[in-house]
């Protein structure tokens, strides 16, 4: 994954809550698994659109890849980062275009997470392979 | 259905036989490297440029599952299942 990529803000995003947590606020919830959206068309800004793929063949929209997992943390000089540890796969894919994708929690209003696009993006045929690879959810905060 | 001609990074052959897209890098379920394949079926990071199986960590059931199924694709790949078979078979429009 790469591009413009970023923590969600708006209506179902994070970024909002993260802050009002940190800064003493309402705790965040996040609610698991973590689910990763493979998308048409991703958003430019954080609080952007996107366009999820529909379903069909082996893609549910809305659910999509379920159980993304993350190493521990770690420290530097310019703040913490987050690898996911598990390559994020959907198996017998629906023909499209693969722009990128957004991390989602499970809650009943899903909470959006990260979102990145795939550049450049990706002709996929109708029972494909597509995965992002273990550790290209590079999430950083500082 | 029209299906898109891909180039293989792994043999280099374009044709619209099903194949696996690693990101930027795309190949037929039975050109997968190693350490992808590995990547695609362990818990684990990358350090330093090489692949790190995390010990103890388990994958998600869910994760699993997916797992499963893409080492089946493989498996059958590499037994001589391609093209329009193999889609057949994964699509399971057979």
């Amino acid at each position: 994954m790469s591009g413009t990529s970023g923590l969600s803000s708006g209506a179902n995003g994070v970024a909002q809550l993260a802050l009002a947590a940190i800064n003493g606020g309402t705790a965040l919830s996040i609610t698991t698994p973590l689910k990763v959206l493979f998308l048409s068309a991703v958003r430019t800004t954080n609080n952007g659109t996107d366009t999820e793929w529909s379903t069909g063949s082996g893609y549910t929209a809305g659910t999509g890849f379920s159980g993304l997992t993350f190493a521990a943390a770690t420290t530097g000089t310019t703040g913490a980062s987050q690898l996911s540890n598990v390559a994020a796969q959907i198996t017998n894919a629906p023909a499209g275009t693969w722009a990128g994708c957004i991390v989602k929690d499970s809650a009943g209003t899903p909470k959006e997470l990260w979102y990145a696009p795939v550049s450049p993006s990706k002709t996929v045929n109708s029972g494909d392979t597509v995965s992002v690879p273990s550790g290209q959810f590079s999430t950083n905060l500082g | 259905m029209e299906l898109v001609p891909l180039i293989c990074d792994g043999c280099g052959a374009a044709d619209d036989h099903p194949k696996l897209h690693y990101g930027a890098d795309t190949y037929h379920h039975d050109c997968i490297p190693y350490r992808v394949l590995q990547d695609l079926t362990t818990v684990g990071t990358f350090v330093d440029g090489r692949y790190v199986e995390t010990p103890g960590v388990a994958m998600s059931e869910e994760a699993a599952e997916t797992v499963a199924r893409l080492v089946d694709i493989v498996d059958v790949c590499k037994g001589g299942l391609k093209g329009d078979d193999l889609r057949a078979y994964i699509t399971g429009e057979a």
